[in-house]
């Protein structure tokens, strides 16, 4: 999972979108609320499907009921250890607390290493091997040393949290400072714009297009780096809940845990969408 | 007379047209060991609030003699003059439009237009109104707020128009602005381009494909060939003054599109 990098993707779309639509006449972007209704529909409808056949599969035990629990045990579990004994929280709170540090840290190194590699060729050209060469291993693999290295506690999974979400951050950052059009860059420096202006009104925004989708990667591997982490040694939190569970074959409990995990991540996806369009409104 | 657009008082009347003068230019490009000679011994004068087209074959040097004015590139031989100071860098009283429109895809349609505003920290109110009105000229009253991802081609390249002009420049340099769009689009942009230039005089230095186009809008053409990139000839366009649409069914018009048509088909010869 660490080759997706995720370059560009987001503007390239935009791009392509933007080409398409040079033939039409103002504003051919408007749609009406048919196909937004139709989605939402069929989104439920996916939902109830989904729902009835894990139902259908786990009572005709299709699957080993230690495998797979059917949905109502796993609602009923998870109601439980939300609310009446309550050892969701600090589990979930321990992996929360992990994800979020290491995907800040990741995010704060690759942003500022990632712009001083888009303006120093020469130390880009000099260090980026080897960062490359440091994503071409699962780091995952070495989750048992750098808990050897630093115990049971917090650091380790911050650092493998950090360590999984900080490449597509650093590339997309290169990228959205370094790929800006020849056009462009002549239209500044016709205008004149000191280098600073340039970074400011071209290529900082240009940045952010670029920066934001990889935001959303980063944050799907810094979680996977904090519940492999737990998975290796921990006291506490999703991963290990998941482990313990697992072993004393409480099936619906993991579930449940699972369930929670995405919660947590679509609540991640839908604070840096709202961060994006407030940045994007700054500009 | 050096006007700038950091001067408040020459940003509210139009400043008077550029000179340029062309002395022997020559420029060449290395590029993987491989030496083109883009431009050679180029010589030209134009004159102030004079519209001048170059045209020619791919690789005749016209897109880097724009280029070299706008200070853009600097010349391997030889000088470029603006208003008789010679080019070492992109000046403040020229407006540059290039073919694609080149509108900075976060910005609303009036603040891609007051962009060279912003970089020169002219905040007045005035100068912000000064872009509505080119916006209104290019027929985009209404559309301050869209994103040019919202716009057709014709439209954003209208918008980059806008922009070129926003800083009352006396010298404009068009490399192609209208090379990718249809020939209604076009038309219809070449009389909108015309109609300013009427307004508010300026030299104008345009860079097209088109013969018809450099016709109807020109004083005079310059025919480039290829290989290495020279002025073949400079062309005075016989029409007169003000043009509009009707020109466009003149027989006049015809005539002088096929005379520049015979002296471009000898300069693609002379570039073999």
């Amino acid at each position: 999972m660490k080759t997706r990098t995720a370059p560009s993707g987001g503007t390239r779309a935009d791009l392509a979108s933007l080409g398409a639509l040079d033939q039409g006449g103002a504003a051919p972007r408007r749609r009406a609320e048919g196909p937004g209704l139709k989605s939402a529909v069929l989104a439920v409808l996916i939902f109830v499907v989904l729902v009835a056949a894990w139902q259908g599969a786990a009572s005709a035990e299709l699957v080993s009921p230690l495998i797979l629990a059917p949905p109502g045990e796993v609602i009923e579990v998870l109601v439980r250890l939300a609310v009446i004994d309550g050892t969701l929280w600090p589990n979930l709170l321990a992996t929360v607390q992990e994800t979020l540090l290491g995907f800040a840290l990741a995010v704060a190194a690759a942003v500022v290493l990632g712009s001083v590699f888009a303006f120093s060729p020469i130390l880009r050209n000099a260090v980026y091997p080897y960062i490359l060469a440091s994503q071409t291993f699962p780091k995952v693999a070495i989750a048992p040393l750098i808990v050897a290295a630093m115990g049971y506690g917090l650091a380790p999974k911050v650092t493998l949290a950090a360590l999984l979400a900080f490449f597509p951050v650093l590339t997309n950052t290169i990228a959205g400072l370094t790929e800006v059009s020849e056009d462009e860059v002549n239209l500044f420096r016709a205008l004149r714009a000191s280098r600073w202006q340039e970074l400011r009104y071209l290529r900082i925004p240009n940045a952010l297009a670029f920066i934001f989708p990889a935001l959303n990667s980063a944050a799907v591997l810094a979680l996977i780096g904090a519940i492999v982490g737990e998975f290796v040694a921990a006291r506490e939190g999703v991963g290990y809940a998941i482990a313990q569970y697992t072993v004393t074959g409480e099936v619906a409990a993991t579930y449940a845990m699972l369930i929670a995990l995405s919660i947590f991540g679509l609540a991640v996806y839908g604070v840096l969408s709202l961060a994006e369009r407030l940045v994007r409104r700054a500009q | 007379m050096a006007i700038t657009t950091g001067d408040r008082a020459a940003a509210q009347a139009p400043p008077r047209p550029a000179a340029i003068g062309i002395r022997d230019v020559s420029k060449v490009f290395t590029r993987r060991g491989a030496t083109v000679r883009a431009l050679e011994h180029a010589s030209l004068d134009i004159a102030p609030g004079e519209f001048v087209s170059l045209i020619g074959p791919s690789g005749c040097g016209k897109s880097t003699l724009l280029k070299l004015i706008a200070g853009l590139l600097e010349p391997s031989a030889g000088t470029v003059t603006v208003d008789g100071a010679p080019v070492t860098g992109p000046l403040p009283q020229v407006g540059v439009a290039f073919q694609k429109p080149t509108l900075l895809r976060w910005r609303t349609v009036l603040d891609n237009v007051c962009l060279p505003l912003v970089i020169d920290g002219d905040r007045r109110p005035e100068s912000r109104e000064h872009a509505r009105r080119l916006l209104e000229m290019m027929g985009l009253a209404g559309f301050e707020k869209h994103y040019p991802r919202e716009m057709s081609g014709g439209m954003e390249q209208r918008v980059a128009i806008a922009r070129s002009l926003v800083n009352r420049p006396s010298l404009l340099l068009m490399d192609e602005p209208f090379g990718a769009l249809d020939e209604f689009t076009r038309e219809d942009l070449n009389d909108e381009l015309l109609g300013v230039w009427q307004r508010e005089p300026k030299t104008v230095v345009f860079v097209t494909h088109s013969i018809s186009e450099a016709v109807f809008l020109s004083d005079r053409i310059v025919v480039m060939s290829a290989r290495p990139g020279r002025i073949h000839a400079s062309l005075p366009v016989p029409l007169p003054r003000p043009r509009g649409r009707e020109l466009r069914d003149d027989p006049a018009f015809y005539e002088a599109i096929r005379d520049v048509r015979a002296v471009l088909d000898e300069a693609k010869g002379a570039g073999r």
